[in-house]
């Protein structure tokens, strides 16, 4: 029990049991499959979240970047092929999430309030930009959610994918490291030689990049472009990160967690959409395996950890 | 000296987290005098002005007020029992008048309304007594720290508090500012109040005390008149230990080439500063708290910015832009706060201890994790660090264990300069010991270090030559086999050697 990702894997198998028991269109896999295209493009946006949250910051702007990432990729790609399209997504993302990063460091301001401004800006450039209107996508780009690779969807298969990889980056890399320590002291980071601004700056960009693939994978899937889309996003990719033990403090957390949170989250909402629980139930129903699950880890880790008291903190000044 | 006792402490312990501060204190002051509370840093003597003014509980002992034994149960209550305590940073509410600072909890009311005509015009009968120059309608977050303390003073004299304690008050003032309080200190004494000051500058014991009294590692050595004592008579009584540690020697016979040189080096905290440590050689920097040594030991690693002055590394004039670059550069820091600065307290031993090489043990970015793991291992292993897994969160530790994964971290590196900053505060004997050793090995071995300590035995243990700081400068420096306890400190108080 000292791994807390214990909980999120326990509560998603105990929701994929109870609506397998209660509900027979759930015990359609093939659809259980299918139905993740629009919840893969919020794991995207999770994954990225992870890296920033376990470096002791916050990003409320990534509904916002996906949005006029969204908006702008039609405009600016036009009728260009999906992969020019695709790497127009991902560097407006990576910008936008880079300035996040840039103004957090350099002014040494809270990532908190700085990304509630960016999360208002770049929704209203994209609402200054489309007024009422939509942005067309180009039919070349369309329909990615209905192609599929190994029996999975697409948009499944690049969010397994990069959950891997952006995992084995925090696991594994020298800059995975760095995030843990610099969301744990940044101060003992500084001493420690680490390059701060850069790799905190770096953890935004690269969740930025995520964001513009998620923000692809949905203009193909809708095929259109508002500026009112995905209201909320923001919160549902956050709850995901923290219910899968990636604690909100920073310097503790894991991919495979924020993996096991997100099916946990697909299983509930799925559950609940088969069973035709309204959309109000559901909320309320997500704020509570939010708290569970939690609460559940902290638990599990005093237990587990048989916490030796802390050393008592002396001041040695008179 | 025949005036009565207003404030008289019998047998007084004070324990904080466990760990005895004060032991057995009888301490007396008295009406219409200034008594001087002296003793080195970590001597307990703020401790027990925060005793007296009710912000720390007695483990046992007995404090009388006037001959009665008292509780003092909060600030508040000493407040009340008329004991003011004036702090070296003044709390205020900054974004408060003046008035309001002074009056603040027991503003003067009309019917249920809150008076603030009264309370400016009460105020600014104070502040004409003090003589400052700003009035009761100044925001107080715009005052200097001088002017918050005089807020702060006013604030006891609306209190009428007849016991006084300035608590380290002059450590932020400038002299002039230092001279003003002194005028009213001697106006209060003439009014007939108990005034005890905490001070670690002997200059001022001497301008204004008619009492001192020493503390050394939380018990009183000694209480004088001050006609009866002269400034070395008192330096011996504040340092007055045996020195109970042999030097460790160096195994060469002289030093290597100079390592670092630093010219004229003006920064925050600092002026004018040169000093040299060369390879094979373990220097000191004594000095009190605030005398700016951290404050270069931060600029020369890369954390802060001189502002003028040349550093030289082998001979070469470099500028340390970061921590990184001075890494680049060979160097590495073990910072003074461990718990603020050193550790990543809630990461495991392993990656604390291995934090500092992750780039020299990878491959593009990718971490060879046996490596690490092999690296973090011996240098525990060779500082004989105790501890049950790599896996184990490094805030299990003791606080020696701790210091020791810091220190081996830092030596990971293989730097050519050792900055070390406190290193063994909070550090317990043994460990102390073994950290020395091993520090004398490292500089056998060809490294330069320079080592800040507030700890003389250990300087005078470990070094080979001490720089002392007062006041952002070096006023002296000698080899180590000509030092003792006694010259660092006239020099650290701003004396002559």
């Amino acid at each position: 029990m000292k791994r807390p990702e214990w909980i999120p894997a326990i509560l998603s198998i105990a929701v994929f049991a109870l609506f397998w028991y209660l509900s027979k269109d759930f015990r359609d896999i093939p659809y259980l499959i299918s139905n993740t295209t629009i919840l893969a493009e919020t794991g995207l946006m999770a994954i990225g979240m992870t890296l920033i949250i376990i470096a002791g910051n916050i990003d409320l702007s990534v509904g916002s970047i996906l949005v006029l990432t969204a908006c702008l990729m039609p405009k600016l790609a036009g009728h260009a092929s999906a992969p020019v399209a695709i790497l127009i997504a991902v560097l407006l993302g990576a910008v936008m999430g880079g300035i996040n990063g840039i103004i957090i460091t350099k002014a040494k301001l809270p990532s908190f309030l700085v990304t509630l401004a960016t999360m208002a800006i770049y929704r209203g450039i994209a609402k200054a930009m489309l007024q009422a209107d939509s942005a067309e996508v180009a039919p070349n780009v369309k329909g990615l959610d209905r192609l599929s690779l190994l029996g999975m969807p697409y948009p499944l298969v690049i969010f397994l994918v990069f959950a891997l990889v952006i995992g084995l980056v925090l696991h594994r890399k020298v800059l995975g490291r760095w995030l843990f320590g610099i969301g744990t002291n940044s101060e003992a980071a500084r001493y420690a030689g680490f390059p701060v601004d850069r790799a905190t700056i770096t953890a935004f960009a690269v969740s930025g990049a995520l964001i513009g693939i998620a923000a692809f994978c949905m203009d193909s899937r809708l095929g259109v472009a508002r500026p009112d889309m995905a209201p909320g996003i923001e919160l549902q990719a956050i709850t995901i990160v923290v219910a899968g033990g990636t604690a909100i403090s920073g310097g503790k957390g894991t991919m495979v967690g924020t993996l096991l949170s997100w099916l946990l989250m697909y299983f509930v909402t799925t559950g609940m959409g088969v069973m035709n629980i309204k959309a109000e139930y559901q909320l309320t129903i997500i704020g509570l395996i939010l708290i569970v699950s939690v609460f559940g880890q902290q638990v599990a880790t005093s237990i587990a950890s048989h916490r030796l008291p802390k050393p008592t903190k002396l001041s040695t000044k008179p | 000296m025949a005036a009565p006792a207003l404030v008289r402490t019998e047998n007084l312990n004070v324990e904080l987290g466990g760990l005895p501060i004060l032991k057995g204190i009888d301490f007396e002051l008295r009406a219409g005098e200034v008594h001087a509370i002296t003793g080195e840093n970590g001597a307990g003597k703020s401790t027990l002005a925060k005793v007296i003014a009710g912000i720390y509980q007695p483990a046992s002992g007995s404090i009388f007020l006037d001959g009665a034994a008292v509780t003092i149960k909060s600030p508040g209550d000493a407040i009340a029992k008329g004991i003011a305590l004036i702090h070296q940073e003044p709390l205020i509410f900054p974004d408060l008048d003046v008035a309001s600072n002074i009056f603040v909890g027991r503003m003067p009311r009309k019917a249920t309304m809150v008076d603030h005509a009264e309370a400016r015009r009460r105020a600014d009968i104070i502040l004409k007594q003090l003589g400052v120059s700003f009035d009761a309608r100044s925001d107080v977050g715009r005052l200097s720290i001088a002017e918050q303390q005089m807020v702060e003073l006013a604030t006891a004299m609306s209190e009428d508090a007849i016991v006084w304690i300035f608590d380290e008050t002059t450590a932020s003032l400038t002299p002039k500012e230092v001279a003003e309080l002194f005028l009213i200190i001697q106006e209060l004494k003439a009014k007939g109040c108990a005034i005890a000051i905490v001070t670690h500058h002997l200059d001022e014991v001497f301008e204004i005390a008619d009492t001192v009294t020493v503390l050394r590692d939380g018990t009183k050595v000694a209480e004088r008149a001050i006609h009866d004592l002269t400034q070395p008579e008192l330096v011996s009584l504040m340092v007055g230990r045996e020195i109970e540690q042999q030097h460790i020697k160096s195994a060469h016979a002289s030093p290597g080439a100079v390592m670092l040189s630093v010219e004229n080096l003006v920064g925050p905290g600092y002026q004018g500063v040169s000093i040299e440590v060369r390879e094979r050689e373990i220097v000191g920097l004594a000095g009190l708290v605030g005398a700016g040594r951290t404050e270069l030991a931060r600029s020369l690693f890369g954390i802060t910015h001189p502002s003028s002055g040349v550093v030289k590394v082998d001979g070469n004039a470099i500028h340390v832009k970061n921590p990184q670059h001075a890494q680049a550069l060979g160097f590495a820091m073990v910072p003074e706060d461990r718990q603020q600065h050193g550790l990543f307290p809630n990461l495991d031993i392993g990656y604390n201890a291995s934090a500092t090489i992750l780039r020299a043990n990878s491959t593009v970015g990718w971490l060879n994790q046996g490596k690490l793991r092999q690296a973090a291992l011996s240098i525990l292993e060779s500082f004989r660090t105790v501890y049950r897994n790599l896996a184990q969160p490094v805030s299990q530790l003791s606080g020696g264990n701790q210091q020791k994964t810091v220190i081996g971290r830092c030596l990971l590196q293989n730097p050519k300069l050792l900055i070390l900053d406190e290193p063994t505060r909070g550090v317990d004997v043994g460990a102390r010991r073994e950290v020395h050793q091993f520090l004398r090995k490292q500089a056998d071995d060809g490294k330069a270090i320079l080592m800040i300590s507030s700890d003389l035995p250990e300087l005078l243990t470990v070094t080979d030559r001490i720089y002392v700081m007062h006041q952002g400068r070096i006023v002296g420096q000698m080899p180590t086999g000509e030092a003792t306890e006694e010259k660092i400190m006239a020099l650290a108080f701003g004396g002559k050697a």
